[in-house]
């Protein structure tokens, strides 16, 4: 297989053009020898008919007048003319002195009456027969002029040679070949011109996007004039460009963030124990700047965790199971840990889940995207509000919502909140330093799930939304454990249904 | 001296506060930018410690404001980015001085000590007002060559007379520099502090430093 576009495109156009000039040399050859052929058995028939007027018949006797200073053509010696009668029993009864004793005698098959025939002449030579059929004048009707009325039918066989007209044939078919060939080759230089013109702009989009270093992303293909095939190319590179570059950025100002984020509580606890450190206390003092730092260190671990498991969520590196997984058994287990601080809060927690609702996904994952969900909801819900979890099942979805009061947050602001790092600005200063990492971190497991998580701020509420693909799961029986094996009864506190 | 921090995180925030004060600043603290800008337009402050990074109106965006307003109190820019573009634009936005988080405490101090020195001119950080000497870096009071022992207090109401030698200060002036926005110190908390200074600094046979103007306020230095 021909590797280049330019190569493939000439050799194929040649290819192209030269098949068109030999069938077209080939309709010229043939149609001028058609035409060359049909005017000479024109005048072959003339001949004929000339000869057939010199036949006479005197009383049933067939008599050929042959002057041979009348038809010289038949008597000559170099390239003579043939005739030849027949009676209608096919015996001779007359000839030109060219046919006498030749092959020419023997009749030709009558299925030749009304055209030419190629026929094999005295000597050798090629030539072309005509026949005419015809009654023989009498002497009365030639006399006077009038055609033959009566007598006998005689087949007339009138030959000449083809030389001349093969020369002629001969000279046209060596004029075609040449002018198809000259014409070939010089196409053919001309093809090679056109082609290498006609993709220079692939060559220069070749050239164009071997320039494109990784440093200077933000450079676009540009190539002002190109053909409109290549149009969609370049966009189409253009885009990915684009969001290359965008993936890098993010990627830059995602370490930027990381390093900031660190980076102040972690001079809070510098500040903090340098102070301390600055002259000698009551243990009290002590004690109360421990604890300060130490829920900053456990709040910038737990950071950390996020960041490391979004980033080998990122490169795929945690592998993705698939188990049949109750949905209001995986909340409540969920939940319990956060129980006591929405206690404290004065929360009220609803959940509306079927107990029988049950996905095929991965239980770890799952429970991730939950407890970032309900640990939100649970912090940043306002004292005294109220938490609503809700799940369904629909067609090849399951739906979860987890809403809760108290939120100020815009509609742009909504979607703000699934960018890493980005905290409402109430949120931030407060002691336990949310990372501002949880929306991020619980829609990025939702898309490994192969599912989605968005959410909306309505009259106040904050509600989130998570769609996983249903999975097919069995059919199981209402379950005391998640991971939905016969297992013991087991009480799971903290949450309860509300009344119907 | 009095000093605004202006800091979202709670940890950082009252670290730097206890810290100045136990080095015997008096402080004010805002959680948000808002909250800053309000009390940054106050009179009193010697120096401005602002977060870049706050909730409501961001550290940039106000130090624009305030400088636009005219407000010539130096401020020390404080933040986690450090890249030259965010130090470029801190200090062209009006800010004096740039430390980047997280820091040593004790530069912080210097650094401050700096900016108040520049605050009232001072090159050098001993004050010297005949014959009384006071080295702002090491927190020490000498008069005729005698250490002079004073509470956190009482210095600090002295630095800001030494700074302003030789000039009248007013009582509401002193009280801005000195109190805390939220003190709950009575209105002639001032005159009781002059009167403690007068009783350390001034000496049988030394001549008097703390005159007092009647209607004015009070003055360190040469008789009026």
């Amino acid at each position: 297989m021909i590797r280049s576009l330019q190569a493939r495109l000439f050799l194929g156009a040649s290819a192209v053009a030269a098949l068109a000039l030999a069938s077209a040399a080939l309709a010229i050859y043939f149609s001028v020898r058609a035409a060359l052929l049909a005017e000479f058995d024109g005048t072959l028939l003339a001949s004929a008919r000339g000869v057939a007027s010199i036949i006479e018949q005197n009383d049933g006797r067939i008599v050929v007048e042959l002057d041979p200073s009348m038809l010289p053509e038949f008597a000559r010696a170099e390239h003579p003319d043939y005739f030849v009668v027949w009676s209608s029993a096919g015996t001779v009864v007359g000839q030109s002195p060219s046919a006498a004793g030749t092959a020419l005698l023997h009749k030709p098959h009558p299925a030749r009456e009304q055209q030419g025939f190629f026929i094999d002449l005295p000597g050798g030579r090629r030539g072309r027969g005509r026949l005419l059929r015809f009654i023989a004048r009498t002497e009365q009707e030639e006399q006077q002029g009038l055609p033959a009325s009566r007598g006998p039918t005689l087949t007339l066989l009138l030959a000449r040679e083809t030389a001349p007209v093969n020369r002629a044939l001969g000279r046209l078919a060596w004029l075609l070949a040449g002018v198809s060939i000259a014409t070939t080759l010089l196409s053919g230089t001309l093809m090679a011109l056109v082609v290498r013109r006609g993709v220079r702009p692939v060559t220069a989009l070749a050239a164009g996007i071997a320039a494109v270093r990784p440093q200077d992303l933000a450079s676009r293909l540009d190539l002002p004039g190109a053909p409109q095939e290549l149009r969609p190319i370049i966009d189409r590179l253009n885009d990915l460009l684009e969001r290359i570059d965008a993936a890098f950025s993010r990627e830059k100002s995602f370490s930027a963030d990381v390093a900031h984020e660190l980076r102040t509580p972690l001079a809070g606890l510098e500040a903090a124990l340098e102070v301390c450190a600055m002259r000698p206390r009551e243990p009290e003092a002590y004690q109360q700047t421990i604890t300060r730092c130490l829920l900053t260190i456990r709040t910038m671990h737990a950071m950390v965790e996020k960041l490391l498991l979004l980033s080998r969520l990122e490169s795929q590196q945690i592998p993705v199971r698939s188990e049949p997984v109750h949905l209001a058994a995986l909340l409540q287990e969920t939940f319990a840990p956060l129980a006591e601080r929405a206690r404290e809060r004065r929360l009220d927690v609803r959940v509306q889940i079927p107990p029988d609702l049950v996905v095929r996904t991965d239980p770890s994952h799952l429970q991730i995207i939950l407890h970032n969900l309900m640990e939100n909801a649970v912090c940043y819900t306002n004292e005294g509000g109220s938490i609503r979890a809700g799940a369904s099942a629909r067609e090849s979805q399951v739906t979860v919502q987890i809403a809760n009061t108290g939120c100020s947050l815009s509609a742009e602001d909504v979607e703000k909140a699934f960018q890493r790092f980005w905290r409402a600005d109430d949120a931030r200063s407060q002691a336990n330093l949310h990372a501002g990492l949880g929306l991020s971190l619980a829609r990025r497991v939702a898309e490994v799930l192969s599912g989605s998580l968005t959410a909306r701020s309505i009259d106040g509420e904050f509600e989130v939304t998570l769609v996983l693909p249903w999975g097919n799961p069995p059919v199981l029986p209402f379950p005391h454990d998640f991971r939905a094996a016969p297992h013991a009864d087991r009480a799971a506190p903290g949450l309860h249904a509300p009344a119907g | 001296m009095k000093i605004l921090v202006i800091e979202d995180f709670e940890l950082l925030r009252e670290s730097i506060a206890q810290g100045l004060r136990e080095n015997g600043y008096a402080v004010d603290t805002a959680p948000d930018g808002e909250q800053g800008l309000w009390l940054a337009r106050s009179p009193g402050y010697d120096a401005i410690i602002l977060d870049l990074m706050l909730p409501r109106i961001d550290g940039l965006t106000l130090l624009g404001t305030l400088r636009a307003e005219g407000c010539r109190t130096h401020v020390l820019v404080l933040t986690a980015r450090d890249g030259v573009d965010d130090r470029i634009r801190g200090l062209d936005a009006g800010a004096d001085d740039y430390l980047v988080k997280p820091f040593v405490f004790a530069e912080l101090l210097a650094r401050v000590r700096a900016l108040v020195r520049r605050r009232y001119d001072a090159k050098s950080p001993v004050i010297q007002v005949r014959d009384l000497e006071l080295d702002t870096a090491a927190r020490v009071v000498r008069r005729a060559g005698e250490t002079i022992e004073l509470s956190a207090r009482e210095y600090a109401l002295l630095e800001f007379l030494a700074h302003r030698a030789n000039q009248v200060v007013t009582r509401s002036e002193v009280w801005q520099h000195i109190y805390e926005f939220n003190s709950a110190a009575e209105s002639n908390v001032v005159d009781v502090y002059i009167g403690h200074l007068r009783r350390k600094i001034e000496r049988e046979g030394l001549p008097r430093l703390i005159h007092t103007r009647r209607g004015h306020g009070y003055v360190l230095g040469d008789e009026p």
